[in-house]
């Protein structure tokens, strides 16, 4: 489901009374702070996952970057970096704060080719792999993914409401929808 | 043998000597291109987290073109030529003999002069560095991205941070006298780069 929307400037007005936490690169934010807003800016190949349940409004977020971390160990300053391991450690997150794995579910965005094929070979098509590799986590964690703003060549900025679920997006062409 | 980023003093000195080598001659060639001298405004190098790195180029959000290439050989890296938009345009209408003013949007001919560009820059830079250490340094052809500055710096962060929590960058601005061409030349080496350079250097123990 994508429709377009106000910009996001002005849904993030102060009127609006959100608080919004930026979740860096290979980072997790999780809360149960219903007027948060997660968001996490610029991100090119790398996908950010939302996950919420709506009963409690607890919802997370996590930026990453890359699918597999294989054998490599985690790093505490990045558990988001890998799609697995950082999609578990996202889901672990929300159960300590109270949320249900029954009725959690996941919006994601991201994973775009943002240059045309200059890249080292190891991480051609990177972007999609990281979708891949985000889906493959929630289906095994049981998590369905209602809406999704994935692929395509430019970068995009995301804003997660934990309250409602609402995600919107923008893109590098300025384009706002919302998940 | 250390795989982190972490340089020593010594070290710091033999990598910043390098960069500047590099620096000198891609700056030639961007002044040769543009028929105008280039200043050299600030040379740093620097570590910093992998989340920071977009901030180096005006914030992740920030609409930019950036002209990106990869290096490969002896050891690989990346390096990234970043303009504001209508800063590029002017270096375009420079490069293409136009009236300032003319280029108002990235087109396939504006996007072959600024790749041209990138190429020379990248070729002086690695040229020097490769000479100096008797190294064989190939630049990959250049991609011209207009874009927010987050998503282009996630190319060259993504594989850098397979290995590292940081990114290692020598940062260089520039600009004409009359500010026309001004822009932020960063060079984001792999650990692998560093390593080899250090060793051909012979300030780092080979293993």
């Amino acid at each position: 489901m994508l429709t377009e929307c106000a910009p996001v400037d002005s849904i993030l007005s102060p009127s609006g009374h959100s608080a919004v936490t930026v979740v860096g690169l290979g980072e997790v934010q999780v809360t149960r702070d219903p007027e948060v807003v997660l968001a996490s800016f610029g991100l090119g190949s790398c996908v950010v996952v939302c996950i919420f349940d709506l009963l409690t409004h607890v919802g997370g977020m996590t930026h990453v970057v890359l699918p597999s971390g294989g054998s490599r160990p985690v790093s505490s300053t990045y558990p988001g970096k890998y799609a697995d391991s950082g999609t578990a450690h996202l889901i672990r997150g929300l159960e300590g704060q109270g949320a249900a794995r029954s009725r959690m579910t996941a919006k994601i965005a991201g994973g775009a080719a943002v240059t045309r094929g200059t890249m080292p070979d190891s991480l051609l098509d990177v972007g999609s792999k990281n979708v891949a590799a985000v889906q493959a986590a929630l289906e095994r964690e049981g998590i369905p993914i209602t809406a999704y703003d994935t692929g395509g060549h430019h970068g995009r900025s995301i804003w997660f409401w934990v309250k409602s679920g609402k995600v919107i997006v923008r893109t590098a062409k300025n384009v706002t929808i919302q998940l | 043998m250390r795989e982190d980023m972490t340089l020593y003093k010594d070290e710091m000195r033999v990598w910043s000597n390098l960069a500047l080598k590099g620096i000198d001659n891609a700056m030639a060639g961007l002044a040769t291109m543009v028929n105008q001298q280039i200043k050299i405004k600030s040379l740093s190098l620097r570590q910093v987290p992998a989340r920071e790195a977009p901030q180096l180029v005006g914030g992740p959000e920030k609409l930019v073109i950036g002209i990106y290439l990869t290096f490969t050989g002896d050891a690989t890296g990346h390096i990234l030529l970043v303009h504001q938009p209508e800063v590029a345009f002017a270096i375009i209408d420079m490069l293409l003999g136009n009236a300032p003013g003319s280029t108002q949007s990235l087109e396939e001919m504006e996007q072959s002069a600024l790749a041209e560009l990138g190429n020379v820059i990248g070729s002086c830079y690695l040229n020097a560095i490769a000479d100096s250490l008797g190294m064989s340094l190939r630049p990959s052809p250049p991609d011209v991205i207009l874009d927010m500055a987050g998503a282009i710096m996630d190319v060259a962060v993504v594989e850098i941070v397979q290995e590292s929590d940081d990114v290692f960058v020598s940062e260089t601005t520039f600009g004409t006298e009359d500010r026309q061409a001004s822009g932020t030349f960063l060079v984001i080496p792999s650990v692998s780069f560093l390593r080899v350079i250090l060793e051909h250097s012979g300030v780092r123990q080979r293993c």
